[in-house]
């Protein structure tokens, strides 16, 4: 089975363009590394998220996901650090599997902060407003 | 050692190889009871899907990974979401190493 990215949809293009050049090389880095770890972020479970099953991947300035192996692997959060210590920025995914077309589909949705200071959405409402859209355009397209 | 007992019906279900849970509802049930109908998909389940008049069988709701992915590529290829399939193939970024 192949493993595809999908082409970045205009809005994640434009949430890359406003993180800072080293978060969204990192970024990049992490959805280069899709193709290799489709499976690497962890399973969301509520909302409409949840209902998709759609992945997050945490990352920061100093994660490098280009370093599969060794000392670097990622940040670490120990039990006995602050939950809220961890890293801040989230690439937000969907994996399809498709076994008759023989094709895996990684589907980024949304790259940004996380859970961000009061006044800005943060990734994971960027993603459920991007599957919404995507819903409503498909509605419209048929009424027409 | 960890021992799961199976009662009755269910063990004859698995062992049938066949889907469980399997129920039938209309699509007013379905919204209502959304909760415990995506639980039930998840574990495997299908739901046989009838109109509210129970005039019309409409089909089957399943999230069987064999029909969900094909299911999602398609409909994302037809809104025009994403291009057609033979395009993406095309995408230098392409994998080709992984084993199914």
């Amino acid at each position: 089975m192949r493993t595809v990215i999908a082409p970045l949809e205009p809005v994640v293009e434009r949430q890359l363009a406003a993180l800072d050049g080293p978060l969204c090389e990192v970024a990049l880095g992490y959805v280069a590394r899709l193709r290799m770890e489709p499976y690497l972020g962890h399973l969301l479970r509520r909302g409409l998220l949840g209902s998709y099953d759609v992945r997050a991947v945490y990352f920061d300035q100093e994660s490098r996901p280009r370093e599969l192996l060794g000392e670097h692997r990622g940040p670490l959060r120990l039990a006995s650090d602050d939950p809220s210590a961890g890293p801040r920025y989230r690439v937000v995914y969907r994996i399809a599997e498709a076994p008759m077309a023989g094709v895996r589909m990684v589907r980024v949705l949304a790259v940004g902060e996380g859970h961000p200071s009061p006044g800005s959405e943060g990734a994971y409402r960027d993603a459920e407003r991007l599957l919404r859209d995507q819903i409503k355009s498909d509605q419209e397209r048929r009424k027409r | 050692m960890t021992l799961t007992v199976i009662r009755g019906g269910r063990y004859d279900r698995l062992m049938a190889m066949l889907p469980s849970p399997a129920r039938a509802m209309t699509l007013e049930e379905i919204q209502a009871e959304r909760d415990d109908v995506l639980e039930a998909l998840r574990e495997g389940g299908v739901i046989l899907v009838h109109s509210n008049e129970l005039d019309c069988f409409l089909g089957v709701l399943t999230r069987d990974p064999s029909v969900l992915g094909d299911a999602e590529l398609a409909q994302q290829i037809e809104a025009g979401h994403l291009p057609p399939l033979d395009v993406l193939l095309q995408d230098p970024g392409v994998d080709e190493t992984q084993p199914a």
